[in-house]
């Protein structure tokens, strides 16, 4: 599913140059489950940005799809994204002033889902995620915890092939961590492909591989396990 | 996003969208009502029917090396228009406005209205239309009147008017007619005409006016021209008619016509030619205004808009992340922006219909928002869409280019380019609020200078009287009977109320005056006692003293002010004499002279040359001055029962000397007022922006603050600290406005000869008077944020 060769990525600022990603490669299969930990600085995040599309390699290739997709404008890389790709960020990152029904049909609204159609999806997703009840909500009458399982519901909600996750749990008590973990694996194995940057040993068991990184590149990759996804 | 979201979103963020929409709803308001104005002015005359036909009869006459225009016609005009120019459809003489007493015959009560003496052609030139009777059969007599719907409901409610009989000074007149009420924005502004025949008669028999003579003008003279008229040929052919008929080379008077419609904006002349300006520049300026105060609402709307983008860059971020495009997001804030205008709106109109009636107050109008005139609904429309575009595009813009990257890593975008165009609008606000205030100094300092200034009369406890015939009849009688209540300290009646003296001409003779030299005087007929009732100085000579002093020795006796004796040299002295015409015979004596005295122009720096001739037959007032302790009611009550011994029915009441004095500044108390309205709104607009801009401000720095007073900063220390920015936009903003406040002032005083000098202090003044607001408005967010928790504002982060 994904193809990164040699990806390099440099942030300049008037005195100083840092490279964030140096030669990185990286193939992801479809239905995966890919955990990529390393010290704070050592380019996960942009390694994910990239790979969500949200920011451009200066160097190297990135297929998606056996698609090119580096030097793609933002519109194209919009499109793509908003058909294939779910987030969950670290600090949720609701819309306040969206009900959680509204947060979470966002990405159909913009795949010019028909309102029917957007309405069973929402539904469906929060009743995985066991937020249907607070479907009305403002993000700031939730918990933690719930507001990470609406923020799942959203990555979830257009039936994307591809999750990238920033540290899920990373603002979540320890129980409510674990429930989020639960759910992304549950997807996982429903055939989701999943990328996850962590901190957290623990986080990253619920993956089959754990690639770590330093100083912008791949250090050393760790198989726990095959892939959980059975084709039906 | 639907409207359901926009909406929550307006609604969730209180304050923000609060000193939006008002900020934005009383720019718009402001403008409408200067609109609203600006069309009063443009429609002057522009309603009637035929407005694009009617001209008005005016004359320039050269007196030395100056042409004055004036808009008068002499007596024979009307009649040789009728006989020998077909391209006059027709025209009509026209007096100037004039009041009059009506009573309703058998009736004591007696109502005061507006109206003129004109022909009956008038009614066929404005298109009126006639409610009860026919134009086609009024005025056959003498002793009609034809008036206006309003007058008739005065007089006669549902009763039929046709045919009753209204009385006044000047006689009985049977009604002919009612017409529909005049609109208000044309200069043909009456309640009642009667037929102009009549004041001729009154101007030939009490020899007012030579009213057959083609060098007298005594009336206006108003034409309709086919329309076929080429103006030009027209004007040429009017030009000759004095020297033709008065067998004259080259007279010094010429006739021409020029168009009603821009008489209004457009009436100012110089050397004889209209100079393409007037009254429109007042218009433009408040146009112009009107529109600076709309901007400064819009700029309100941008900053806070701008200001509040981080606390909006999530969302676009997060909305960019699941698919949004730019173009969406544009959309999204420009709806934001329209809702926003929307509500402004309709708060707008309701501003409008609630402070309409102030306004007209305040610029003695009578304006009408109108939700059935299409140009009052289109307007406002067109004000809302220009306000939603221009107040929501730079901020739908800027906000919709976050990179979804940066926000969601909650790096903050670079103030950059945003931080500095916010900070230029606010420099761009204060700068226009300090130009408006430092102008309304000016205005009103100049007014105070020439109300206060030497003006050479007594304005303070001096009363005038309109007077009947019978007390011209007796007027020696009448003045000595008022001095004889022992209120009265002088009194003498007088042809002008002292500060409007529009009788003027020319051609007057004195030994060793040049050829060439003809000077335009002003002239007053007045009785004795005249010159010490208005409390002129004597400087040589003798005053008045009997009503026969023009009779004594076959040599009529008179006063010339200071500047008359100056201009005649040798001969303006006492003993001098002086003559009209080219007969060559003088017959006039100087028996005083006077100081100069401020009248018509209260802006002049020297005086006009004026006479003042014993001939109180053609009086129309009677002046009294009273002690300063004296009751003005006591004085007026008492004087008004002398003049009923002579007419019994006399109810007219006092014109105070003062009153007059103070309504000949309307036009500079209007831009006045004008000029205070708009520049408290504009200050009131951008102290809401303030407010906002600086509550947003102490909520960015909360961590700044919280760590700060940690470290041991004093609340002032903060205060001063989250002051210090604003104040130095402020001082930007006075950097720029002082040299535009400046020439602006400059230019409007330059057109006033006695003014004001201008000094640093109107202009420290003003800087001050918007710091201490500035320092106000700023300071409760700050003084708010520098007394909060710091321990809970680190944490926030």
């Amino acid at each position: 599913m994904i193809n990164i060769t040699d990806l390099e990525k440099v942030y300049r600022t008037d005195t100083v140059e840092t490279l964030a990603l140096n030669k990185m490669s990286l193939h992801v299969r479809e239905h995966e489950f890919v955990a990529i930990m390393g010290p704070s600085g050592c380019g996960k995040s942009t390694l994910l940005n990239i790979i969500g599309m949200l920011d451009q390699p200066t160097a190297g290739s990135y297929q998606f799809n056996g698609i090119e997709v580096g030097k793609f404008n933002e519109n194209k890389r919009s499109d793509l994204r908003k058909a294939n790709i779910g987030f969950v960020f670290q600090s949720f990152n609701l819309i306040d002033e969206l009900t959680v029904f509204e947060n979470v049909e966002l990405p159909l609204v913009y795949n010019n889902v028909k309102a029917s159609v957007r309405k069973e999806l929402v539904e469906k997703a929060l009743d995985s995620v066991q937020m249907m009840h607070r479907r009305k909500h403002f993000p700031s009458q939730l918990s933690g915890g719930q507001q990470q399982r609406v923020a799942v519901a959203r990555a979830v909600v257009n039936n994307s092939k591809l999750i990238l996750a920033d540290e899920p749990p990373g603002n979540l008590d320890s129980k409510n961590g674990a429930e989020v973990m639960q759910l992304l694996s549950g997807l996982n194995e429903a055939g989701t492909t999943i990328i996850m940057v962590t901190h957290s040993e623990y986080d990253a068991r619920f993956s089959q591989r754990i690639v770590h990184m330093l100083d912008g590149k791949t250090v050393t990759e760790n198989f726990l396990r095959e892939l959980a996804y059975v084709p039906k | 996003m639907n409207i359901k979201q926009s909406f929550r979103i307006i609604f969730r963020n209180k304050t923000y969208s609060i000193l939006n929409i008002a900020g934005l709803a009383i720019g718009i308001a402001a403008a409408a009502l200067i609109l609203l104005w600006v069309e009063y002015q443009f429609n002057f005359d522009k309603a009637l029917p035929k407005s694009d036909l009617i001209y008005q009869i005016a004359q320039n006459q050269r007196y030395g090396d100056k042409i004055y225009t004036f808009f008068v016609a002499p007596g024979p005009l009307s009649e040789t228009l009728n006989e020998s120019f077909p391209e006059i459809k027709r025209n009509t003489r026209y007096s100037s406005d004039s009041e009059a007493f009506f009573t309703e015959a058998g009736r004591n009560s007696s109502v005061s209205m507006q109206g003129v003496y004109a022909d009956s052609t008038v009614f066929s030139m404005l298109s009126m239309t006639f409610v009860e009777g026919d134009p086609r059969y009024t005025f056959a007599r003498d002793n009609s009147i034809v008036i206006s719907r309003k007058m008739a409901e005065i007089f006669f409610k549902d009763d039929v008017a046709v045919g009753k009989m209204l009385e006044t000074e000047t006689g009985k007149y049977y009604i002919d007619g009612v017409f529909e009420n005049i609109p208000k924005n044309t200069t043909f502004r009456f309640d009642w005409i009667i037929p102009f025949r009549l004041l001729e008669q009154m101007y030939e028999e009490k020899g007012w006016a030579n009213v057959k003579s083609w060098t007298s003008n005594w009336m206006n003279c108003f034409v309709e021209l086919e329309p076929y008229t080429n103006v030009e040929v027209l004007n040429d052919k009017l030009a000759k008619l004095i020297s033709e008929k008065t067998n004259e080379t080259a007279s010094h008077f010429t006739f021409f016509i020029y168009p009603q419609r821009d008489f209004h904006l457009y009436g100012e002349f110089q050397d004889g030619k209209p100079t393409g300006s007037g009254y429109i520049r007042t218009v433009r300026l408040f146009f112009w205004i009107g529109a600076l105060i709309l901007l400064i609402a819009c700029v309100n709307y941008m900053n806070l808009a701008t200001a509040r983008s981080e606390k909006r860059a999530l969302e676009v971020g997060v909305r960019k992340t699941f698919g949004a495009r730019r173009s969406g997001l544009v959309w999204q804030f420009l709806r934001e922006a329209s809702m926003i205008t929307i509500a402004a709106l309709l708060l707008a109109i309701a501003l409008i219909y609630i402070f309409l009636p102030a306004f007209n107050r305040l610029i003695f109008a009578n304006l009408a928002f109108d939700f059935t005139n299409p140009y009052h609904v289109l307007g406002l429309l067109c004000v809302g869409v220009l306000c939603a575009f221009l107040a929501g595009n730079y901020p739908a813009f800027y906000l919709s280019s976050y990179l979804p990257i940066n926000t969601l890593k909650k790096l903050k975008k670079k103030g950059g380019a945003a931080a500095w165009i916010r900070k230029g609008l606010v420099v761009f606000q204060f700068a226009v609020s300090f130009i408006l205030i430092c102008a309304t100094f000016v205005i009103y300092l100049q007014i105070g200078h020439a109300q206060n200034r030497p003006l050479g009369f007594i304005k303070e406890n001096t009363m005038i009287f309109p007077i009947t015939e019978e007390m011209k009849m007796h007027s020696e009688t009448v003045r000595n009977e008022l001095l004889n209540t022992g209120l009265i300290k002088h009194a003498g009646f007088t042809s002008h109320n002292v500060i409007q003296i529009y009788s003027n001409g020319g051609g007057y003779q004195w030994p060793d005056k040049r050829d060439d030299f003809n000077p335009l005087i002003s002239m007053m007929f007045v009785g004795p006692g005249f010159i010490e009732a208005a409390g002129f100085t004597l400087l040589e000579g003798a005053s008045f003293s009997r009503i026969d002093d023009a009779d004594e020795d076959g040599m009529g006796k008179i006063v010339i002010n200071r500047r008359l004796a100056e201009i005649m040299g040798e001969s303006g002295r006492v003993g001098g004499f002086m003559g009209q015409g080219s007969d060559g015979e003088y017959y006039w004596e100087i028996i005083g002279i006077i100081d100069d005295f401020v009248f018509n122009n209260m802006y002049a720096e020297e005086s006009e040359p004026l006479i003042l001739f014993a001939y109180p037959n053609h009086a129309n007032y009677i002046i009294a001055s009273y002690e300063a302790g004296d009751s003005p009611a006591e004085v007026q009550a008492k004087v008004r029962n002398v003049l009923q011994t002579f007419s019994p029915d006399y109810s007219s009441d006092a014109l105070f000397m003062d009153e007059i004095f103070n309504n000949m500044f309307y036009s500079e108390r209007l831009i006045g007022s004008l000029a205070t309205l708009f520049a408290v709104l504009a200050i009131v607009i951008s102290c809401l922006g303030l407010f906002g801009l600086s509550a947003f401000s102490a909520e960015q720095r909360t961590k700044e603050i919280g760590i700060r007073k940690v470290l041991g900063a004093s609340v002032s220390q903060i205060v001063f600290l989250l002051g210090k920015s604003f104040m130095l936009l402020t001082l930007i903003a006075f950097a720029i406005a002082i040299p535009v406040a400046w020439f602006v002032s400059d230019n409007w005083l330059k057109s006033y000869a006695y003014k004001i000098d201008l000094n640093w202090a109107i202009f420290a003044g003003t800087a001050l008077l918007i710091i201490l607001i500035v320092i106000i408005t700023t300071s409760v967010q700050s003084i708010r944020a520098a007394t909060a928790d710091p321990v809970k504002s680190i944490k926030t982060e």
